[in-house]
């Protein structure tokens, strides 16, 4: 079945550490820089998001005077453009900063989409297991045979091309990811004697699910967001890089990319700048979804919740 | 075996009507026909050629139409291109597209099958973090940058390799190298994980105190047993490999599916879009299919289960 390479990893961590088998090498130390820097890394491009357009010229003033200025440059009428300028003149810097806003809103909001739906689908499909599971892992079959990129196309064209069209559009393809993972775990903490124990005692399934299940699955689902916000960056990218992203004025970092990408001959910053961003976004965030792995042990936050 | 076989079928027939269908219903609610132009047609012409086309008829009437042209393998008419037809579009594209594609899966599978196995067996600090570092830049590189960056350098730069179109074997090098390295990512991680796991189980540390020496063990044993994960993961590399067509053939400017389609999409191209998206189901229907036949054939766990089953 087609499920993305992050969900056949956890899959493979979770069932390796079920079956008990020997914590792979890695020390604490090591896990806990990766954390560290991955997640500073992850903060600065959120001030930059948040704060960078209130320090840098406006992004959408257009200069006739400085058309493709090179990075660290000063244009005539004395405004410093830290990464140059593009063909209009515009600062690089602020529409980078801008574009943060767009990238990361889309990145972030379809983890959320995903994981809120994703997270009650598995613990639905795992509580009742027998036919009813069987038909919803069947559903999330299908999905995974779709071919997603473009059915996520015509849907963000039919939606409208903005920021929430293409949100709804990729959390089509990631909640099932989410579903799977959480189904795994539901199946598994089912059986396990704090949850035989309260079924004995007479406890509720909805109360079980929101006062035990929930919080035993709180390190997964944390897991399954780091994973899906990457992919949705990626997907995004490369939609408006193709030019079928978000519609201007709005621009992310696939918007300006591509712009770099019809000027690379003239002006290659242009190119250079977004995908540097866009690189680092993702390694960081690729490196903090691994450690997350790596660190997480379902077993260890079983005992220490109740 | 075969139970499992004749269900990733009809699962594959559900998966390709839900294809047509949702592809279907979305581009018939697109607002806009494939005739507005901005110069309006006459009303007489406008009408004449949507009754060709049977669009003045209602959906349901050209959803039969459709499927039934369709089981005869007939993907209908160009709306774009007046004088070619669907399948004859999609075909030359589908050569072009899965010709790049599979070399760039082989190649790339085996990169990274080759450099994530060593990944997991060193334990050398130096070595294991650069490896590492390889791995995690490739995953975290999105195609379209990566291709991008390989024109930057290898065709405007250093001018060792042509920059676009398909027209020598030398034009064919830029884009494979960017095609692959979705699979390299994957077979790499995938790989090195495995093996690393596989190092520290109770066979391998078996035939350790037997005295084997670890080059032995790592070939043997370890790899052997590294690929059955690989393989589960077809799938997932071949939609990659499609997702990654897309940037691929925008920026060499190869005249294949995921540019057909990109193109097809904006001209309200309907017929084409759907053959071009029926054309990559199939593909992964196809591939993920041929994954769970090698893999219920490799893995002798699963050969004793199904036969036990029936």
């Amino acid at each position: 079945m087609t499920m993305s390479l992050e969900v056949a990893l956890t899959e493979q961590e979770l069932a390796a550490q079920a079956s008990g088998s020997k914590r792979v090498g890695k020390n604490r130390s090591w896990l806990a820089s990766k954390i560290f820097w991955s997640a500073l890394v992850l903060v600065l491009m959120a001030f930059l998001a948040l704060f960078g357009p209130l320090f840098a010229p406006d992004p959408t003033l257009i200069n006739p005077e400085a058309p493709t200025l090179s990075p660290f440059k000063t244009s005539a009428d004395g405004v410093f453009h830290f990464f140059g300028t593009d063909d209009l003149g515009r600062d690089l810097f602020s529409r980078i900063a801008v574009g943060a806003q767009i990238s990361l809103l889309i990145g972030l909001a379809t983890a959320l989409v995903s994981v809120l739906i994703g997270t009650l689908y598995g613990t639905v499909a795992a509580y009742f297991e027998g036919r009813a599971d069987t038909l919803m892992m069947r559903v999330i079959d299908v999905i995974y045979s779709l071919p997603s990129l473009m059915i996520v196309i015509l849907f963000s064209v039919f939606l409208g091309r903005n920021i929430a069209s293409l949100v709804l559009a990729l959390s089509l393809f990631s909640w099932p990811d989410t579903a799977r993972i959480i189904r795994g775990q539901v199946l598994q903490l089912k059986r396990e004697e704090f949850v035989e124990a309260y079924h004995s005692l007479g406890g509720g399934a909805i109360r079980l699910a929101l006062r035990h299940l929930i919080p035993n699955l709180t390190g997964l689902i944390i897991l399954t967001a780091t994973i899906t916000v990457p992919r949705a960056i990626l997907t995004e990218s490369t939609l408006s890089f193709i030019g079928l992203g978000v519609e201007p004025p709005l621009s992310s970092w696939g918007t300006l990319a591509s712009e770099g990408w019809q000027l690379v001959r003239v002006a290659p910053h242009l190119l250079l700048f977004p995908a540097l961003m866009i690189f680092i976004t993702m390694v960081a965030l690729n490196l903090l979804g691994d450690a997350l792995r790596d660190h997480f042990d379902p077993k260890t936050k079983n005992r220490s919740s109740h | 075996m075969w139970s499992m076989i004749t269900r990733q079928f009809m699962t594959g027939i559900v998966t390709l009507l839900v294809v047509i269908t949702l592809t279907f219903v979305l581009l018939r609610l697109l607002p806009g026909g494939p005739f507005d132009q901005e110069r309006a047609l006459p009303p007489a012409i406008k009408a004449n050629m949507e009754a060709r086309y049977h669009l003045n008829e209602p959906l349901w009437a050209q959803y039969g139409y459709y499927l039934s042209n369709l089981v005869r393998g007939d993907l209908g008419p160009s709306y774009k291109f007046k004088s070619r037809n669907v399948s004859d579009i999609v075909a030359d594209a589908t050569g072009i597209s899965a010709r790049i594609g599979l070399i760039a899966l082989i190649a790339g599978t085996a990169a990274g099958l080759f450099l994530g196995a060593l990944a997991g067996i060193v334990r050398n600090r130096f070595w294991d973090g650069l490896l590492t570092f390889i791995g995690v830049s490739s995953i975290s590189t999105p195609s379209f940058i990566f291709g991008g960056c390989l024109v930057l350098l290898f065709a405007l730069t250093l001018r060792w390799f042509p920059a676009a179109t398909l027209s020598s074997p030398k034009h064919y090098v830029l884009p494979i190298l960017t095609l692959s390295l979705v699979p390299f990512s994957y077979a790499f991680l995938l790989i090195r994980t495995t093996v690393r796991e596989m190092r520290h189980q109770q066979f391998v540390q078996i035939k350790r105190s037997f005295g084997l020496d670890e080059g032995r063990i790592a070939l043997r044993h370890i790899l052997r047993n590294s690929l059955l994960p690989l393989v589960s993961i077809l799938g997932p590399i071949t939609a990659a490999i499609i997702t990654g067509s897309f940037a691929v053939e925008f920026i060499f400017a190869v005249p294949g599916l995921g540019k057909h389609f990109v193109t097809a999409v904006s001209n309200r191209d309907y017929t084409l879009v759907m053959g071009i998206t029926i054309v990559y189901s199939v593909a992964l229907i196809l591939f993920n299919t041929l994954t769970d036949i090698v893999y219920g054939y490799l893995d002798p766990r699963f050969r004793e289960s199904t036969k036990a089953s029936e």
